[in-house]
Formats: C-alpha cells, sequence, structure tokens
C-alpha cells in the first residue's frame, strides 16, 4: 500500500496533491524568509491555479502566514533583526489605515469598475516600486564598486529630522519621529486593505527607503508585523465568510515554515544590496504577469465573485 | 422579435420536458447504480460510479451525472477603455447543475438523428442544460454567449464533461440489451445529492428512461472540520490561529535545537 497524495479539502470542496501543496509552501516560504514578505501575492494567485476557489486561497493563505512569520520573525530574533518599537508603531499605523481602507474598497465597489481601480493600483505600485529598488540597487553597487558614497543630508532628510517627537530605534540605528512609523504604516495599511494583500511588499520598500532602516532588520520587522495582520484576517475570514480551509493552511504552512528558516539562512548570506534587486526582479516579475493579464484576451469570459 | 424567440425557447423547452416525462411513462430502464451513496474522506480524490442495466436492443443509452440545480455568482469580464480586461457585470445563473458528466457508447451527433438542433438527444448534452438555466443581470447583461463560457468554465474546472466510448453493451435478449457505464466522478465534490439519469436514445428520441439518487456525504476528519467552520466560525479561527502559531514556534524550536546558528 503506496503513501496517500491526495487529500480532500473541505473547506474547498477539492482534492489536492500533497507534495505539491508542500513544494508551493516551501518556495513561497523560502522567499519569504529572504524579503521578509508575507508572499501572499504569490501564494493566492498560484492556489487559483491548483484550483482552490479565491476566496478561500485567500483566506488559508492568511492562515498559512501565521505559521510561516511566527517561524520567520523567531529565526530574525535569534540573529538581531527585529526592531519591536518600530515594528509596533508601524503595526498601530496600519491597523488605523487597513480599517479606513476597508471603508475605501466599500465605497469604490458601490462606485462599480473597483476592480479596475485596484488592478490599476497593483500594477502601479509594484511597478514603481520594482523599478525604482532595481534602479537604486544598482546604482547603489556600483558606487560600492568604484568610491565611497559621500555623506550628505537630502531635503528629505531635513524634513524627516525636523518633525516632532524624535526618538532613538536601537536596533535599527535610526533617529525618527514616531510620526514617521505611524503616518507611513497607516499609508501601506490603505494600500494593502484596497489590494487585499498583508502589504509586506509594500512595507519592505517603505522602511528601506523612507524609515532608512538596515536591509536585515527591514525583513525580521517586516515578518514580526505581517504576523499581526495574518492573526486578524484568520480569524475574521473564518468567523464572517467561512473561508479558511485548515488543512490546505497546515499543509502550505509545513512547506513554507521550512522554507521560511532556510530563506533567513540565506538572506543572512546575501548582501543587503543583493536582497534588493532579487525582491526588486520578483515584484517586476508580477507586475509584467499582471499587466500582462490585464491586457491580454481571457481564455474565460467569466469569473467567480471574490478573492483578488 | 425578442419575444417571438423567447416563447420559441418556452415551447422547445415544454416540449422537451413533456417528450422526457412521456418517456418515462412509455418505458422505464431498469438499472442498478454502485455505489449510490458516496462518502467523502480525507483521501477522498475522485470516484467511480458503475451502472448497469437493460435498454431498448435498437436504442443507445445516453447517462448523465448531475449535481443538485443551483445558484452561481460571476462576473463578466469586458474590456474597459478599449484596452484592459475587467471583472464588470455582475451574473447569477440559476437553476446549472454544479456537477454535469454524460457519457455515450458512439459519438453524440451520431445520436441526434436528422433534427440535429432540436433533438431530443442535443438536449441531454451540455450544452443542453441552457434550457433549464437562466441569466439574471442587473445591469441587463449577461446571454447565451455567457452560458457558454459557463460551460467552458466548468469544462476546466473537470465538472462539466462529455464522454464517448466508456459505455459497453452486453448480449440482447427479450428486445432489450445490457449495458454497463463507468462514470468518473470528480474529486472536486461537494457534499449533496446526485442524480444518475439514464436514457435510451432512437432516432434523435428518448424510448426509455431512467434515474437514481446518489448522496454524497462528508466523513470523518472532513465532516468534523466542516461542522467546526461552517457552525462556530469564531472558535474554528481561534483554533487555525493558534495551531499556525504553535507550528511555526515549534518549527523554530527544532531549527534551534539541531545547532543551526
Amino acid at each position: 500500500m503506496g503513501i496517500p497524495l491526495h487529500l480532500y479539502l473541505p473547506i474547498a470542496g477539492s482534492s489536492v496533491n500533497l507534495l505539491a501543496i508542500l513544494g508551493l509552501g516551501g518556495a513561497v516560504g523560502l522567499l519569504s524568509g529572504i524579503f521578509g514578505v508575507g508572499g501572499g501575492f504569490l501564494m493566492t494567485p498560484l492556489l487559483i491555479m491548483m484550483g482552490i476557489p479565491p476566496t478561500v486561497a485567500a483566506a488559508s493563505d492568511s492562515n498559512q502566514i501565521v505559521g510561516a512569520s511566527t517561524s520567520g520573525t523567531l529565526a530574525h530574533f535569534r540573529l538581531g533583526n527585529v526592531d519591536f518599537k518600530m515594528g509596533l508603531l508601524l503595526l498601530a499605523g496600519g491597523v488605523v489605515g487597513g480599517t479606513f481602507g476597508v471603508q475605501i474598497i466599500k465605497v469604490l465597489r458601490q462606485m462599480g469598475n473597483a476592480d479596475f481601480l485596484i488592478n490599476l493600483t497593483y500594477v502601479l505600485m509594484l511597478g514603481t516600486i520594482g523599478g525604482y529598488m532595481f534602479i537604486e540597487s544598482i546604482q547603489s553597487m556600483r558606487k560600492v564598486q568604484h568610491e565611497a558614497p559621500a555623506p550628505s543630508k537630502s531635503v528629505y532628510a531635513r524634513i524627516i529630522g525636523s518633525l516632532p517627537w524624535q526618538t532613538e530605534f536601537k536596533r535599527s540605528g535610526v533617529r525618527l519621529s514616531i510620526l514617521m512609523p505611524l503616518i507611513l504604516g497607516s499609508i501601506v495599511g490603505i494600500l494593502a486593505a484596497i489590494m487585499g494583500v498583508g502589504g509586506g511588499f509594500i512595507m519592505v520598500p517603505v522602511m528601506v527607503y523612507l524609515l532608512r532602516m538596515p536591509m536585515h532588520v527591514v525583513v525580521g520587522t517586516s515578518l514580526f508585523q505581517i504576523l499581526f495582520t495574518c492573526i486578524n484576517v484568520t480569524i475574521m475570514q473564518a468567523w464572517e465568510n467561512h473561508t479558511v480551509d485548515f488543512v490546505l493552511a497546515l499543509l502550505l504552512l509545513i512547506g513554507s515554515s521550512l522554507g521560511a528558516q532556510l530563506g533567513a539562512k540565506l538572506g543572512k548570506k546575501l548582501h543587503g544590496d543583493q536582497l534588493k534587486i532579487l525582491l526588486a526582479s520578483l515584484v517586476l516579475v508580477v507586475m509584467v504577469r499582471m499587466l500582462y493579464q490585464l491586457l491580454a484576451t481571457p481564455d474565460v469570459l467569466l469569473a467567480y465573485t471574490g478573492g483578488h | 422579435m425578442r419575444k417571438t424567440l423567447s416563447l420559441l425557447v418556452i415551447a422547445a423547452a415544454a416540449a422537451g420536458l413533456l417528450s422526457f416525462t412521456s418517456a418515462q411513462a412509455a418505458g422505464g430502464i431498469d438499472m442498478t447504480v454502485e455505489p449510490d451513496a458516496i462518502s467523502i474522506g480525507a483521501l477522498y480524490n475522485g470516484t467511480t460510479v458503475t451502472v448497469k442495466g437493460t435498454i431498448p436492443a435498437a436504442s443507445e443509452a445516453v447517462v448523465r451525472f448531475l449535481g443538485a440545480p443551483c445558484e452561481l455568482h460571476m462576473k463578466e469580464k469586458g474590456k474597459v477603455f478599449g484596452l484592459v480586461w475587467m471583472n464588470l457585470d455582475s451574473l447569477t445563473f440559476k437553476g446549472i447543475p454544479g456537477v454535469c458528466v454524460v457519457s455515450s457508447a458512439k459519438d453524440f451527433c451520431e445520436l441526434t438523428g436528422r433534427n440535429a438542433k432540436g433533438s431530443a438527444a442535443e438536449a441531454l448534452r451540455l450544452e443542453g442544460l441552457r434550457r433549464d438555466a437562466q441569466i439574471e443581470a442587473p445591469s441587463g447583461a449577461g446571454n447565451d454567449d455567457c452560458f457558454s463560457e459557463l460551460i467552458k468554465l466548468k469544462k476546466g474546472e473537470g465538472l462539466y464533461r462529455e464522454l464517448t466510448g466508456n459505455v459497453s453493451y452486453g448480449p440482447v435478449a427479450d428486445g432489450n440489451k445490457a449495458f454497463q457505464v463507468e462514470i468518473p466522478v470528480p474529486s472536486r465534490l461537494s457534499p449533496g445529492d446526485y442524480t444518475v439519469e439514464v436514457a435510451a436514445i432512437k432516432d434523435g428520441e428518448i424510448a426509455a428512461s431512467g434515474r437514481h439518487k446518489v448522496s454524497v456525504r462528508l466523513a470523518g476528519a472532513p465532516a468534523m472540520l466542516a461542522g467546526l467552520a461552517f457552525g462556530h466560525g469564531a472558535l474554528y479561527g481561534i483554533l487555525a490561529t493558534v495551531i499556525a502559531l504553535l507550528s511555526g514556534l515549534a518549527i523554530g524550536m527544532v531549527f534551534k535545537s539541531k545547532g543551526a546558528h
């Protein structure tokens, strides 16, 4: 008698191949551990492609991110890469922004064409963030090779330096106003709610470029913040919509937790600029895929309601 | 013009229904379905339902495995500004079976007789589901093309299939011939009541018919989880979160204990 390779998922109402789900979880978990992103923007579309209903895919993915980000946060905490003070302030801002974003999306849906705006936001955000990170990382790598960067105080640095309630973020090695993480956390929360994702891939560049945090601390702190966002989403989705498939989440989790541990170690071996350029490439690939989906004629001119 | 078309469709539907019921009255079909109850356990990955029976010797068997009619809420895709494809109008399909597997020994085109389009045999095919389906769209959108797109979507999911060659025949006795069909039941199956319909087709019309109920139920771990998820959503959500947290911590500990750093 062979090992059963298929398992029935009662909430998704479908049978899945165990190895395929474990492999998918492992691959996305690896990226999560390296870059500090939850991986929702990759995992959910891949689950839908495997036949999981969109609403179940999105909610179950949030459930597995709880486990993966716990494992990832622990790994980064041991490496001294989690700035709890910064993470909690970003989280507070994110909760306020997320609540506001949900209201915005409700209004957009009533007006119609909300899906158009969501997709447009996706392409613009992914294109801008990915493009900027990519170019900046290449420039940074060239500078390191040729000359030491000249210290300069930009207009942006002077503005953030003049804000009230300046405080020291020891782990990140920066001094900032507490308003900065609160405001930026709120903006990311609004965008994440509109786009229906955890927001890790927006938060990471915000931490790097606007909060001036070192890349390795960014990854650990981002995972710490994503953990709380996804706990909230999992409980709300299970309660309101009954769309969390725990068996699917557990399978993904086994793969992704192992992947996240390996990713954290791999990330430590990579230079900050290398990490940035890899994440930028990943974001740009997803953007190109989304753009193609928007422009190419779909195989079927119908879609189930729900999901993102 | 539209009114005339609607009347014609209703008349055709009524005629189809009448022919089906009269066929049942004219002659039933002796049939057995094995199994007539499917349990979806943790390791369920699709199954096979075997239907055996006898039909009039000069006819061909068309066997359908059908889910109960349900409502489907969907979005129709369209181009915005003539450039990008988006989900636009909301559509509700009513009277659509979740699953439809149609089996025949011969190619369906050979069964339809002279009047291919209006024949009863044609109505048993996937396109025939259009007869009982309703499309509701608040914006006034929704047309026959939407139904064809729905069939395309369901075929892609493996829930709608037309199979030829999986019906086999035995020897003829007393003007009847034995038939047997193996129906592949999809792995993507929801609990509920399903129906196996057998129609004996002669000259494109139904000469005899029969039907049998197949009940599909969750069993074991899937039944327990579904009960918790749908009956106690908040508790299920909290448990799912706590288990995910503990699993993440446990994996983190395992890596530490192996001296990873």
